[in-house]
């Protein structure tokens, strides 16, 4: 026979159980959520690297065999991806001899393409993780060379 | 009484369900505000729009085969102190970024240092300084050079005491050399 004139838990027992369960609810959907969204990669003062992408200023050049580069921003590059119409399926791939290049500094470097190719440029960043430093590919801030 | 429940009893109290509103409402606001600080945008250091730095004469000679001597006089004709600067030359008339780097063949003298090998700097007790001129020599350049980019570097302060060296790109100038 049942009992329904007793309470199962105090009121007290009863709201401490439940902000416990919103609390660790929260922290589910938090770490659910940031799996998603992937690993956040900050540069200076935390600033998300994908916003930190947007102000890289260069201009490069393509003529006789060498792409020449100028970092015109102050955001140092670390490294630099290159895509060519053309060019090893028009896939993404690193340019070779790239030692990175600081606000205001220049380079030159051998690529070959075509001199009709339509050449973009990929800046790398380094950007901080819990975990460490870790290199930034800026996907949606290509630089097309003239 | 419906079902077994009892409909005339709240299940939490008005005070409790206060609390809970409040410690959601904080969960959720902490969340966001993890989540979304690092989209929060910082001001990027930039060199004043001031800065500024020119070439008041040149000289250009050919010492020997693939052997180049460049003299410039450089004045700081901006409204701030500089800190030193980048310079680049063409060696190729075609060429739209001058990526020859000078800096190494640079004569010093007491105040010139060299950093990562692509700027040179001065120091000593003061910076270069507003309208101040001076005369730098290059020897032993192997092509010829047929224009320069000098790029002024300022050193910025900011809000925390820290100091940024910054490249002034927006002050960014051309020359072009004729060499004889």
């Amino acid at each position: 026979m049942k009992r329904g004139n007793k309470k199962a838990i105090s009121p007290v027992v009863a709201t401490v159980l439940l902000i416990m369960m919103v609390v660790v609810i929260a922290m589910i959907i938090f770490l659910w959520f940031r799996n998603i969204s992937g690993e956040v990669i900050t540069k200076g003062d935390g600033e998300n690297i994908k916003q930190v992408c947007g102000k890289v200023a260069m201009t490069a050049s393509f003529t006789g065999g060498a792409l020449s580069i100028r970092n015109d921003g102050t955001i140092p590059i670390s490294d630099m991806k290159v895509k060519a119409s053309g060019v090893a399926g028009g896939e993404i791939e690193r340019l070779n001899n790239f030692a990175g290049l600081t606000g205001g500094s220049a380079g030159q470097y051998p690529y070959t393409a075509d001199e009709s190719s339509s050449i973009v440029l990929f800046p790398v960043l380094l950007g901080n993780t819990d975990e460490g430093e870790r290199n930034y590919v800026c996907e949606n801030n290509g630089y097309e060379v003239n | 009484m419906l079902l077994g429940i009892n409909m005339n009893k709240s299940g939490v109290s008005g005070m409790v369900g206060y609390v809970l509103l409040i410690g959601i409402v904080m969960s959720i606001g902490t969340f966001l505000y993890v989540f979304l600080q690092s989209y929060v945008p910082q001001e990027e250091i930039l060199c004043s729009d001031g800065a500024a730095i020119s070439i008041l004469s040149y000289e250009c000679e050919m010492v020997g085969v693939n052997d180049y001597r460049l003299s410039l006089t450089l004045k700081n004709s901006g409204r701030f102190n500089l800190a030193g600067y980048n310079i680049y030359a063409t060696n190729d008339t075609n060429q739209i970024v001058a990526t020859m780097d000078l800096s190494s063949l640079l004569i010093a003298n007491d105040r010139t240092k060299w950093s990562q090998g692509q700027e040179i700097f001065y120091y000593g007790l003061k910076d270069i300084e507003t309208s101040e001129s001076f005369d730098q020599i290059f020897e032993n350049i192997p092509d010829e050079i047929f224009s320069v980019d000098i790029t002024p570097i300022m050193e910025i302060v900011d809000d925390k005491k820290k100091i940024h060296t910054v490249s002034c790109g927006n002050a960014k100038i051309k020359e072009r050399l004729e060499c004889s």
